[in-house]
């Protein structure tokens, strides 16, 4: 669409409109200034209405700046990147297998985000016996919190903030509560397995090594 | 930009809070409110403030460790959602409802050990309903459009800037590492069909990543004109349902969030 026709379609307030622009130049320039219309006329309408909503507005904009510069989420505070880190070719990839009394429990006919739910704190779990149980963010709330507050309270925010050695056995319990909730029937015992798995030159999915978990 | 009316503050009210019902009865029957989480154990704060200061002050482990306190509590939420639906004057629901679903969310996200966005929605496109004034409203509301579409354009920019939309097996990498349990597991479902044709055309899994941005970026149209806006509904849409068609990433529940894409004023005239 030629740039006049596109200033006479999306008129905006303040903006005067020539049908007789020839200069290219000219043209861009005005589209510079009615771009700007654009982006201030919403935040000029919240002032003129309230100073304090203005107010309020704008420091979440400059808020949520901050943030996403930053690369970090504070809520409400989010950064939107839907899977925009890089997926580097994996070598081996791990799956857990759940059995319950011997058998096969099909996670996969759950709701996702239940099935997430299962999955994503036995990857964590995993995480957490690999680190054996020193969770990073003790480094964090260090780097904050310590000699700067009471051995007490720093005691209190370590507990209150991450994981330790006392969560392994009651996730496990937790685990197959929630499990037996999920299937709507209690099991005597279950498994939890990793199989590693290795895709192939034509893509074929190889199973290369197979470990226990935890047993319940 | 038009005040809208009473009555269309009415009908979008329906809209806002009828879709975070639904929402609510999906979390129920995916077995995720609070008192369903069954005194969950292992927490993942990350870096965020805010849930380091509600886990601080033992809201998540009180909530989430109490069974009938978490009943009263999802009661509580059901509630104020349903308040919201019906008193179109009273502001205090929603406020109530914000605060209420604002504890869930970090609750359930601290628990689920994944800071998912896919609630996002709900937390912003209810904060307008706080409003005394019409006039009020209608600027917020005016807002949470822009938010939507700073969502889906930020997402494209990540993707551009971390140069991961220009990466040729990218989108192989992560169909593969998303869908390997569906391919293991139920090896002759449709997912893992269309999971092993597109790991093996990469050329064209490539494109597909392209256009998955593009569709993200293509709401960049939205700040300079309302025009499209149902053309960018159905963009998102589109997104949506190849994510989860192709990677079984589930986001409906941020779809609350194009009621602000609906011309509300043209529909009611």
């Amino acid at each position: 669409m030629p740039l006049n026709r596109f200033f006479t379609r999306f008129n905006g307030k303040g903006l005067e409109v020539q049908q007789n622009h020839k200069s290219v130049a000219s043209l861009r320039k005005r589209y510079f200034y009615f771009w700007l219309n654009l982006r201030q006329m919403y935040f000029l309408r919240l002032f003129q209405h309230s100073k304090i909503l203005f107010a309020l507005i704008a420091a979440f904009c400059l808020l949520q700046g901050f943030f996403t510069y930053k690369g970090v989420e504070t809520f409400p505070f989010f950064n939107f990147g839907m899977y925009s880190e890089m997926f580097p070719e994996k070598e081996v990839y791990e799956i857990f297998t759940i059995k319950t009394g011997g058998e096969v429990f099909d996670y996969e006919s759950l709701p996702v985000i239940q099935r997430d739910l299962l999955l994503n704190t036995l990857a964590y779990y995993k995480i957490g016996e690999e680190n054996g149980w020193n969770d990073p963010i003790q480094n964090d709330i260090s780097n904050r919190f310590e000699d700067k507050v009471s051995a007490g309270h720093y005691q209190h925010i370590i507990e209150s903030l991450s994981n330790d050695a006392d969560d392994k056995i009651a996730f496990q319990q937790w685990f197959k509560r929630y499990l037996e909730s999920a299937a709507g029937k209690e099991f005597e015992k279950i498994e939890i397995y990793v199989n590693i798995y290795q895709f192939g030159k034509s893509h074929e999915i190889k199973l290369i090594d197979n470990k226990l978990l935890f047993e319940i | 930009m038009k005040t809208f009316t009473d009555n269309q503050i009415k009908f979008i009210r329906y809209a806002v809070f009828g879709y975070v019902l639904a929402v609510l009865l999906f979390r129920f029957y995916s077995n995720c409110l609070t008192h369903q989480l069954q005194q969950p154990v292992l927490k993942l704060l990350e870096a965020d403030n805010t849930y380091w200061l509600l886990h601080y002050l033992q809201v998540p482990q009180i909530l989430a460790g109490n069974h009938w306190l978490a009943v009263l509590f999802d009661g509580c939420l059901f509630l104020t959602a349903i308040l919201s639906l019906g008193f179109a004057k009273n502001r205090f629901p929603p406020l109530l409802f914000w605060v209420l679903f604002a504890v869930y969310f970090i609750t359930f996200h601290s628990y689920f050990v994944h800071h998912g966005h896919s609630l996002v929605g709900v937390i912003f496109i209810t904060i307008p309903f706080f409003a005394k004034s019409a006039k009020s409203f209608s600027l917020l509301f005016a807002g949470v459009r822009f938010y939507t579409l700073f969502i889906y354009v930020s997402a494209a920019f990540w993707k551009i800037f971390r140069g991961s939309v220009f990466e040729s097996n990218q989108m192989v990498n992560m169909l593969k590492e998303q869908n390997i349990s569906v391919m293991i597991n139920n090896p002759d479902s449709l997912q893992a069909g269309i999971t092993t044709f597109f790991v093996n055309h990469p050329d064209f899994t490539f494109g597909l990543g392209m256009v998955a941005m593009l569709l993200q970026l293509f709401f960049i149209v939205g700040v300079f004109t309302r025009k499209f806006d149902m053309l960018l509904i159905l963009s998102g849409i589109i997104f949506h349902l190849g994510t989860y068609i192709l990677m079984d990433i589930q986001f409906w529940e941020i779809w609350i969030l194009y009621i602000t894409l609906i011309p509300w004023n043209k529909l009611s005239s």
